[in-house]
């Protein structure tokens, strides 16, 4: 466990780094470990204001004041950061832009002449670890820090979701005001009520409360009260300048426009509206109108801004017949007769239609937004399977569905997750992509997008984001609520960011580089001296941070192995259950239960394998009836590959034609190193030998923990979802191979603990934890894209 | 009507061991090769010819991780002379539980797979895998397929059927599988593992089948694949749930005690 004092001088640190994000967070742990600590509230006050969050400083001055109600130091600053606030003016950007539509692209009014704006634009988040993206975390300094790295990328417009705090809009005011250099898409989210029900005479109020919120707070005309799960503060910059559009809405669900356009007491078939108008439209294309026509009307009424606007759209609604995508209800009967009986309705990917080009804008300030991802749905392989570009094909049709108003692809990306979520024809799949591959892989579709004719895109996103989680790994995040407080590098979801966001400050604790320093603070699980020839086993040794489990083995001769294999088996917990027999033909037995098995055997051929009982994939996302999970007591060598289900089998509409289920191996472990200095750099490594070293790198979720801040791990039975820990358990064994049958055991030469026995296992328990250390940096996709995006890239 | 005792005896097998949970004993002639036979992967409801998805899993990292090669029958010879530890493993049916357990692992792991179907169910039941998805997986080039008849998938069918319509069968899935596939097929299973007449194996031979696949049951007495005293006749051990762990290691790894 580090020493308050350590916490001190990371802070610190942090500071003279300028990264004050993180320096706000440290002093936030130092304050969970002791709340009455001075020098820690004064800290956070400087912190605050260094981030350029004022209010908070002064609250956090006060909190100090309290501990030391005579300091006359904490009293200067409170006056001065008093004074500083009450002078806060309201001031707006120097210059204004004007865009309008014409044909396929946005075009930019500039001095009397128009000119192609081409869209080239990021996606940026909430999440930052440790919080809810309703909590609002980000400081000014690092948006500032963000839209410099946007800028740097060759970039022009940036994309936010919702409204941000005013923090977002100081920031952007500051960074534009000499020139323009980076527009914004706001985004208006909506949550819809209950049942679905968008003619909720409450919801319709505040959505309509809601989207002049959001435009009183670009023109800098509003303050907002705490409430939660929304911004508060006063908005005191008006950016409406350097404003592109307003972004209405997400990706509707299939049954939210099922549901309306069935039950919707709208009776129009068409809208006239002040600005748009809709012939022959469905009821909720019909309502999107009326609130895109809402947001025209507020802005040109009051602040005499006719805005660019769009309406967020995905391929489940496009308006493309698509042969390969049967209803779940179809597909059920037809493939396994069964009958899908419920009231309640089910999201298809090709049932329901929302034609964004229904609506149409008397003023020409309206274009077409869609999020759209290579590997979902499964269309999007499967109408393209003889396709050598599937993604720019899916891209062409749409754009034909769209073909006379500008298209914006408002959401591409490829995450650089451990595994992968959904199959893709050519590779781009939803996660198992590392970092310069999914540098690559946003270069080729930015240029589909571009040969497709869109006006622009969006990359999803800035930065990865702990919170998030994908659909088969959701259920295993127990409790779900502290999910932001660890990261899951195995998490396709967390990991879409081009700048990492990853445990540890300033940097990675380990970074499999061989490098010893990194493992003074670790623990020695294990350490014996050289008595007899056979010994090759040295040391073990742990540590841990918010993502993994890191190991180091040291031997006593250099690994070769072709020569020695290794074996290591770990009990996260509970050790009296698990699997006691090992593989490879290991005349031994374990003397605790073990639920995981690591095989070293080189570069290219180093697994880890869980207890059979304990395979969570398999037992949750197959075809199964089977609801524990959980390491029972086994003596055979129960020992499973660790495989994900992408894909389940899928029928055409015709029946006619059958796409098999498809799955991702994710047992494999990769050899490489985190340091991007190393020739072996792959960052999504697990481990790393050289010379007497071998360090390995395991994602927590990978070793089935459901939340390792409070040290749980999976334990789904009757009555029971997690358990906490009481503890590691980590044991090794060398073994020389057989020449003729590798890798099955011809010798076990060493092991550790040695004498392998109960009493000599050791414990390694991890301290529980509420704030999450780590630090920002970009990853290598960042820098190959900046090259393509600045016309300097070589080919890969 | 050769029958399976008769068959072992031409084999130059007889009584090796129970796959009971007991301690095993077998006398075993060198240069056999243990040939694995399963249906159904699930996890219920289990019978003789279903293994549960996490037992096959842990099934092929023994296989894998004791250092065997799979193989396929004409590779049997090659395997024995150059002293690998080989097994084939094969499938008969068709199952889907075949592609949406087995076949992840086999393709990663390159490991030779026979599967053999019933002509007439394919397509028709989905429960079982369709042509579109073996034509999917064939692209993979570890899978053979492997001739469970046509239509003549009931029990008793060597005694109900005359020559004249097994030759029929024979020759409408040969034609129905090159059809579809493109494929030649030269392992005949015997539906049920029912006993072949010489009559049978002369119209197997005649239309160019060259390994003909047995059946034995878990329980009975183990039977292994002797490519150099019998070429073309396969015994096959049936694999299901009840088969621990420990003794599965032990019958693929007697041949090479």
């Amino acid at each position: 466990m580090k020493k308050l004092n350590n916490y001190f001088d990371l802070a610190r640190l942090a500071i003279n780094n300028g990264d004050y994000q993180e320096a706000i967070n440290i002093y936030n742990l130092i304050l969970s470990k002791d709340k009455k600590n001075l020098e820690g509230w004064i800290g956070l006050s400087k912190a605050f204001y260094k981030a350029g969050n004022l209010s908070a400083s002064l609250w956090a001055s006060y909190r100090a004041l309290e501990l030391s109600p005579d300091n006359g130091e904490i009293k200067e600053h409170i006056r001065v950061l008093e004074e500083s606030l009450a002078i806060l003016r309201k001031d707006s950007l120097g210059h204004m832009s004007k865009f309008i539509i014409k044909g396929s692209y946005i075009y930019q009014e500039s001095k009397g002449k128009l000119q192609k704006f081409i869209v080239k634009g990021i996606n940026i988040g909430l999440g930052l670890p440790g919080f809810f993206p309703g909590e609002y975390p980000i400081q000014k300094t690092t948006y500032l820090k963000f839209f410099q790295l946007i800028e740097d990328l060759g970039l022009n417009t940036i994309r936010i979701y919702t409204l941000h705090p005013p923090a977002f809009y100081e920031a952007l005011y500051e960074f534009n005001k000499e020139k323009i250099r980076l527009y914004l898409i706001q985004g208006i989210w909506y949550d819809p009520p209950h049942n679905f029900n968008l003619e909720d005479p409450h919801f319709k109020l505040s959505l309509k409360k809601h989207v002049h919120n959001i435009i009183d707070a670009i023109h800098g005309n509003i303050t907002l009260p705490e409430r939660p799960g929304f911004p508060a503060g006063e908005y005191l910059r008006d950016i409406s300048g350097c404003l592109l559009a307003y972004l209405f809405g997400r990706e509707p669900e299939p049954c939210l426009v099922k549901n309306y356009n069935s039950f919707s007491k709208n009776p129009f078939k068409n809208y006239s509206g002040k600005y748009l108008f809709v012939e022959e439209g469905s009821p909720f294309e019909i309502w999107n109108a009326m609130i895109l026509d809402e947001i025209i009307t507020y802005s040109k009424d009051k602040y005499n801004q006719i805005p660019l606007v769009s309406v967020v759209n995905w391929p489940p609604l496009d308006p493309i017949e698509h042969y390969s995508e049967t209803t779940i209800a179809q597909e059920a009967y037809f493939l396994f007769g069964e009958k899908v009986e419920t009231k309640e309705c089910i999201d298809n990917d090709d049932e329901v239609i929302f034609n964004p080009s229904q609506i149409k804008s008397y003023v020409n300030n309206l274009f077409i937004s869609y999020h759209v991802y290579p590997y979902y749905p499964d269309f999007m392989n499967y109408s393209f399977l003889e396709e050598s570009r599937p993604y720019y094909k899916y891209l062409e049709k749409l754009k034909a569905c769209h073909f006379d108003i500008p298209l914006l692809i408002a959401e591409f990306g490829i995450p650089t997750s451990r595994i992968s979520a959904h199959w893709q024809l050519q590779g781009w799949s939803h996660g198992g992509i590392d970092q310069v591959q999914q540098g690559y892989i946003l270069k080729e579709m930015i240029e589909d997008i571009t040969k497709a004719g869109c006006a622009g895109y969006l990359i999803f996103s800035l930065f990865d984001e702990w919170y998030k989680s994908t659909w088969f790994l959701g259920d295993f995040y127990k409790p779900r609520d502290r999910k932001p407080l660890w990261f899951n590098l195995q998490d396709p979801e967390e990991n879409y960011g081009l700048i990492e966001i990853y445990p540890g400050y300033p940097k990675k604790i380990i970074s499999l580089s061989g490098n010893l320093e990194e493992w003074n603070q670790a623990e020695i699980l294990y350490f014996k001296e050289k008595i007899t020839q056979k010994d090759f086993l040295r040391s073990l040794k742990a540590c841990h941070d918010e993502g993994f489990l890191y190991l180091r083995i040291e031997t006593f001769e250099k690994i070769n192995f072709e020569k020695i294999n290794l074996i290591i088996g770990i009990d996260t917990g509970n050790e009296e259950y698990g699997e006691f027999s090992f593989l490879f033909d290991i005349p031994l037995e374990s003397p605790i239960g073990l639920k995981y098995l690591i095989h070293l055997a080189g570069k290219e051929r180093s697994k880890i394998y869980v207890h059979g009982a304990y395979n969570k994939f398999l037992k949750s996302h197959f075809i199964s009836p089977e609801k524990e999970i959980y390491p029972s007591k086994t003596n055979e060598g129960n020992w499973n590959p660790i495989i994900i289900k992408t894909n389940r089998r899928r029928v055409s509409k015709d029946f006619k034609k059958i796409y098999s289920p498809k799955f991702y191996y994710a047992s494999n472990l990769k050899f490489g190193s985190l340091d991007k200095k190393n020739k072996y750099f792959n960052s999504l490594a697990d481990f790393y030998f050289k010379d007497t070293s071998i360090e390995l790198r395991l994602p927590w979720e990978l070793l089935n923990f459901s939340d390792p801040s409070t040290q749980r791990i999976l334990w789904l039975t009757t009555g029971t979802e997690s358990i906490i820990s009481n503890g590691l358990k980590v044991i090794i064994l060398a073994y020389k191979p057989h020449e003729k049958y590798s890798p099955t055991c011809k010798e076990v030469i060493d092991f550790l603990p040695n004498p392998l026995v109960k009493e000599k296992i050791k414990t390694y328990i991890i301290e529980p934890w509420d704030y999450p250390i780590y630090h920002m940096e970009p990853k290598l996709s960042f820098y190959i894209l900046k090259d393509f995006l600045r016309g300097q890239l070589d080919a890969p | 009507m050769l029958h399976r005792r008769e068959f072992l005896k031409l084999l130059g097998v007889s009584s090796l061991f129970s796959l009971e949970e007991k301690a095993l004993s077998f006398n075993l002639p060198s240069k056999a090769i243990p040939v694995l036979l399963y249906h159904e992967i699930v996890y219920r409801p289990l019978n003789d010819y279903t293994v549960t998805p996490h037992q096959f899993l842990a099934q092929i990292e023994l296989i894998k991780t004791l250092g065997f090669n799979t193989i396929f029958p004409h590779e049997a010879e090659k395997s024995i002379l150059n002293g690998e530890r080989a097994v084939i493993i094969t499938f008969d049916d068709g199952s889907y539980t075949f592609l949406e357990y087995a076949y992840p692992i086999l393709k990663e792991y390159r490991i030779k797979v026979i599967m053999n179907i019933i002509g007439s169910k394919v397509s028709k039941n989905l429960q079982m895998i369709t042509w579109d998805e073996y034509r999917e997986i064939l692209d993979d080039e570890i899978l053979e397929i492997g001739c469970h008849s046509y239509d003549l998938h009931f029990l008793g069918w060597s005694k109900r059927v005359t020559l004249r319509e097994f030759k029929e069968d024979l020759l409408k899935f040969k034609e129905l599988v090159w059809r579809t596939l493109k494929k030649e097929v030269s392992i005949f299973s015997s539906p049920f593992g029912e006993p072949l007449t010489e009559g049978h194996i002369e119209i197997l031979k005649d239309l160019g089948f060259h390994y003909f696949f047995l059946s034995e049951n878990f329980d009975e007495n183990i039977a292994y694949y002797l490519p150099f005293s019998n070429k073309n006749i396969i015994p096959r051990i049936n694999i299901n749930h009840r088969v621990g762990l420990k003794n599965f290691k032990k019958l693929i790894l007697s041949p090479y005690m």
